[in-house]
Formats: C-alpha cells, sequence, structure tokens
C-alpha cells in the first residue's frame, strides 16, 4: 500500500479536541497525505483549517484520533517507535524566542544529539556540521537572545539537523520573521533539500513563499481542498478566495490578464515568467 | 504632526550607544494616509514613538497639532489622546476577562461615565467589524488571532484619536484576516477621516492603502513621495533591501523590454489594465499569436 518515494504517509487522519464535551472541535477530518522524500511541500490553509493540527501529527505530538501516520513505516501510535519518529521529523515553531533553550547558540544546537547519548567527539562533528549548513558557523559562541529573528530560526534548524533527520517541518516559522529574516529561513530550506535530500513542509499563510514550493497542499475546514504544484493550485482566484486564501501576486495578475483574453500558458507565478510571456504574445523579442 | 532635526540616539554615553534617528525632518498632514517603510533597524519604529511621547528626543523637537511634545510634560497626555499607537502584535497585550472590558480599559482610565463608556465601546467594536452583542461578554482568548487584532485596535479608537500609527497591523495574519484589516483601516481613513501612518514591511499593503510613502534607511529619510512615484524607482529601493510591489516588477520589466507600459501602477488589477491597454494599443496580439 506505499506509495513509492512516500516518507510520510497519512491514512484517513480525523483528530478531535475535547472529544465529548461541550468543547469538541473536529480540527482534521479524514485527511490522506503523502510526503514524498526530498520534496518540499507547502501547507497552506486560512486560520482554523487544521494545518498546524496536522503537522503536529507528523511527528507524533498529536496522535490521531482515527487513521494513521506512518513516519518512513513506523506508525506514530507506537510508543516504541516515538524516539525514532521525532529524529526523523524535526519541527520549528513561530516563535524565534520561546525555542532556543541555551545560553551559547552551539550548546543549543548540541542539546538534541547530547540526549541520544553520542559520543562529545560525534557531537562536536554534528553541531559543527548543522551550524555550517544554516550557516551561522560564525556565531557559534553568541548568545542566542542576541540574534535576529532570522537567525534564531536558523539555529532551531540547526538543532532540527544535529539529529540528521529525514524531515524539516517549518510550522509557520517564518510567520513572525521581516523580509530578509524570512529570505534567509526560506533559502536554507530549499538547500537543504536539494544539498542533503531532506524533505520539507512548509506551514504558511504566505501564498509568495507556497509558490516556491514543488507542491501545494490548501487544507480548508479540516479537509484538503485542493493539491498540486503551484501552477495547478493558483490557477482560480475565485476558488482560493472561498478557501480564505489568495493568490500570490504575480498569479493574480495572470488570472486577470487571462479574463481579460491575453492568450498565457499556464498561471506565471513570478514577474519575469510572467514578462517574458507577455512580450512573446506581443511579439517582441525578449 | 511635524518632525524637524528628529535624534535619537539609545543609551547614550554607554558601551551599548546606538543612534537610532539621524536628523528626520517630516511632515504628516491631517487626514492622510502615510506609509512608513524601511528595512529593519533603519528607524521606524524609534520615529512612531516620539509622535505620542513615548520617546524623548535626543535633538530636534516633534510637534502635534501645534503643541511640542515632551515626555513628562501636561501636554503629552492630550498628546496620547490625539495620537493612537498600536503596536505589533498588539493581541499580545489584551488583557482583560471580556472584550468588552478591554476595549472600556482606556476610556475609564480617563474618568468617563459608565454610559459613555458603553457607547464608545460599541461604536470601536462597529468600527472594526465586530458585532458589539455578539462580541462583547467573551472572553478576548477565545477569538482568532485576527479578531483578537480588531479587539486591540478598537481599544486605541475607544480614546477617539485623530490619528492612528499602525506598526506591521497584518503581520501574521492569514490572507482572509490581512484583506479583513486593511478594509477597517481604509475605512477609518476614508470614513472616519482619520489620520493614519502605516508601518509596513509589505509593499503591496502599502500600495493599497496609502497615498505617500516615506522610506526611512539607517535613521534618515531616504525618499518620501507620492506612493505612485515611490514605486516607480525601483532601484533605488532595491539598492536598500526593499521591493516594489510584485505587480509594478512585472510592468517595470515588460517596459525594460521596450514595451511603453506607465510603471506607476501598483496593483494586480491596475496593471492588467495598463498592460491590456498596451497590447491592444498595439497590434494586439490576435495578429502576432503566442
Amino acid at each position: 500500500m506505499s506509495e513509492p518515494g512516500a516518507l510520510i504517509e497519512v491514512h484517513h487522519l480525523t483528530h478531535v479536541y475535547h472529544a465529548g464535551t461541550p468543547q469538541e472541535v473536529r480540527a482534521v477530518s479524514d485527511v490522506c497525505l503523502t510526503v514524498r522524500r526530498a520534496e518540499f511541500l507547502a501547507l497552506v490553509g486560512g486560520n482554523g483549517s487544521g494545518k498546524s493540527t496536522l503537522a503536529k501529527h507528523l511527528n507524533a505530538l498529536l496522535l490521531p484520533t482515527e487513521g494513521r501516520v506512518l513516519v518512513d513505516g513506523l506508525d506514530t501510535r507506537d510508543p516504541q517507535a516515538l524516539w525514532e519518529i521525532r529524529r526523523k521529523v524535526g519541527m520549528v515553531f513561530q516563535n524565534p524566542d520561546n525555542q532556543i533553550v541555551a545560553t551559547v547558540v552551539e550548546e543549543d544546537v548540541a542539546f538534541g544529539p547530547e540526549n541520544l547519548g553520542l559520543p562529545p567527539e560525534e557531537i562536536r562533528l554534528r553541531v559543527e556540521e548543522a551550524l555550517r549548513a544554516v550557516g551561522m558557523l560564525d556565531y557559534r559562541r553568541r548568545e542566542p537572545h542576541l540574534l535576529s529573528g532570522g537567525q534564531k530560526q536558523r539555529v532551531a534548524i540547526a538543532g532540527v539537523l544535529a539529529m540528521r533527520p529525514q524531515c524539516l517541518v517549518l510550522d509557520e516559522a517564518t510567520t513572525m520573521l521581516d523580509p530578509e529574516g524570512r529570505r534567509e529561513v526560506l533559502q536554507t530550506a530549499h538547500r537543504l533539500r536539494e544539498q542533503e535530500g531532506i524533505a520539507v513542509v512548509h506551514i504558511t499563510h504566505n501564498m509568495e513563499e507556497a509558490a516556491q514550493a514543488d507542491r501545494v497542499v490548501v487544507l480548508h475546514q479540516g479537509r484538503v481542498a485542493l493539491e498540486g504544484t503551484p501552477h495547478e493550485v493558483f490557477r482560480d482566484l475565485p476558488r482560493l478566495r472561498s478557501l480564505q486564501l489568495d493568490l500570490p501576486e504575480v498569479a493574480e495578475l495572470s488570472w486577470c490578464l487571462r479574463r481579460r483574453g491575453v492568450p498565457l500558458q499556464g498561471t506565471p507565478l513570478d514577474p519575469a515568467e510572467l514578462a517574458s510571456q507577455l512580450l512573446r504574445v506581443r511579439g517582441v523579442v525578449a | 504632526m511635524v518632525c524637524e532635526g528628529l535624534v535619537h540616539v539609545y543609551l547614550r554615553g554607554t558601551p551599548f550607544e546606538a543612534v537610532a534617528l539621524r536628523g528626520v525632518d517630516l511632515v504628516v498632514r491631517r487626514g492622510e494616509c502615510l506609509g512608513l517603510v524601511g528595512p529593519t533597524g533603519s528607524g521606524k519604529s524609534t520615529l512612531v514613538q516620539h509622535f505620542n511621547g513615548l520617546l524623548r528626543p535626543t535633538e530636534g523637537r516633534v510637534v502635534v497639532d501645534g503643541v511640542e511634545v515632551r515626555p513628562g510634560s501636561p501636554a503629552v497626555r492630550d498628546v496620547r489622546r490625539k495620537v493612537g499607537l498600536l503596536f505589533q502584535y498588539p493581541e499580545h497585550q489584551l488583557f482583560e476577562a471580556t472584550v468588552f472590558d478591554d476595549v472600556a480599559f482606556g476610556p475609564r482610565n480617563l474618568g468617563l461615565d459608565p454610559e459613555e463608556v458603553a457607547e464608545r465601546v460599541r461604536e470601536s467594536l462597529q468600527w472594526v467589524g465586530l458585532d458589539p452583542d455578539r462580541f462583547g461578554s467573551r472572553s478576548p482568548f477565545s477569538l482568532s488571532g485576527g479578531e483578537m487584532r480588531r479587539v486591540a485596535i478598537a481599544g486605541v479608537l475607544a480614546m477617539r484619536p485623530q490619528v492612528l500609527i499602525l506598526d506591521e497591523p497584518t503581520a501574521g495574519l492569514d490572507p482572509a484576516g490581512r484583506r479583513e484589516i486593511l478594509a477597517r483601516i481604509r475605512e477609518l481613513h476614508r470614513k472616519a477621516r482619520l489620520t493614519v501612518v502605516l508601518i509596513s514591511h509589505s509593499m503591496d499593503d502599502v500600495a493599497r492603502l496609502c497615498q505617500r510613502v516615506v522610506v526611512l534607511h539607517q535613521g534618515r529619510v531616504f525618499l518620501d513621495a507620492p506612493v505612485r512615484e515611490a514605486f516607480a524607482q525601483a532601484d533605488r529601493l532595491r539598492g536598500i533591501g526593499l521591493d516594489v510591489p510584485r505587480a509594478t516588477d512585472v510592468l517595470l520589466r515588460l517596459r525594460a523590454a521596450g514595451l511603453p507600459v506607465r510603471c506607476d501602477r501598483l496593483t494586480a488589477e491596475e496593471a492588467c489594465e495598463e498592460i491590456v491597454r498596451v497590447l491592444q494599443g498595439g497590434q494586439g496580439w490576435s495578429s502576432s499569436g503566442a
């Protein structure tokens, strides 16, 4: 039943908070989803769409009310597999100020490997490798609270990398950052995907960021409402609006132009792509 | 609101001394909607905290509605009432048990009688699109992020300010929440006739809302121009690490390739009209083919 290349398989996942009480909320309903090895997947949806609840199932921070989640073949409901699952799938959260535990950057990154009981030499090696991978090696002896938001998030990513994971889940990890911090974090994630083959699940409501993913999954009211490449998902403005989302600005412009009869191919998502198509339409050589 | 030669140095005379503003001259006119943009650390937040007397100028002066603002002077109370300042993530500052009490906090501190307070709370909640009967008795912490932020804005509006300064009001909201907040700010500007200063990293938000944009860079005014002129200077903006609205970016590329489009179109709809106009004005696309 396993799809080739699948790293995480979510089968008919339902999650109910406060089951059996008046506050009962069905946050995720019958979701099926596969995260493939080394893919960059964007998970988008409005507030209350269930995206964070779903994300917390990817490394057993939450367990299914119904259905199941397999991480590299391990069932998240199996307590014996818990540590292995958390090592394979690491998460970085929204607020850069409350994920860092140590007073020196390299000690923070060492926290995970130390808990694995690895020999000191191995820990040192992993910390160095992880900080280098996120471009923060020069800051190894700094105090984390003096770093920018983007730098703190990269340290948090390094903490995950030191566990040699197969998947990095960014749970709105760019939401509180300024544009520069966002760029730093996203470039880091894209580079890890390309160079280390680490799958990335990026949860965001920034449509420009989602447009850079290999695949986009749209959640709405706890269900998968749309799924496909960014070109497929960002084709239809009214449909996305009805799902409480928006198009990336250039996709919206492409949508307007097509509606006015300009023959565009697909849904250009970035300024260069759209401009070159328009020049071709005009018969001007780009 | 006027700043003249405004300089602000944090922790002057200590090893941590940092110059945030290096001589800012700026006039904010009554009734305008001004976008204040700049890279992180350019001094935007420092600047606006002078407008309601939270910070004292190291040099220069700040005048609001004809009165010089000096922290500690009696006039400051008056200025704080006139100039409502909303920090980033203002919902972190909600603390009362109900939405009503939270919005009522400011007016009660003014010593207004309970009927007047209730009236102001109703009015403020309506301005931000929250039904006072439905939301008044709820806990602010049971609301969505976008709703909480609107409650925080209502708390400022309940002081009946003339100026509303918003620091990144859409940060962290989902697209629906963001659209809602921007629509409410537009209404407060147009219908309630508030003067609005919008600090934002989102050039698309500034383009949609503001008439004038002031760009700060390293504690100085780098550019002060009507919004359309400002964003047509893409090279200057990019030079200091800022973006232009992405629709404008498409137009700039077309123009660079020789298409006679105007580049002072800022939103997707405006850019679309401009491109269609130019394509149809030429031989169009039917004859040239794709």
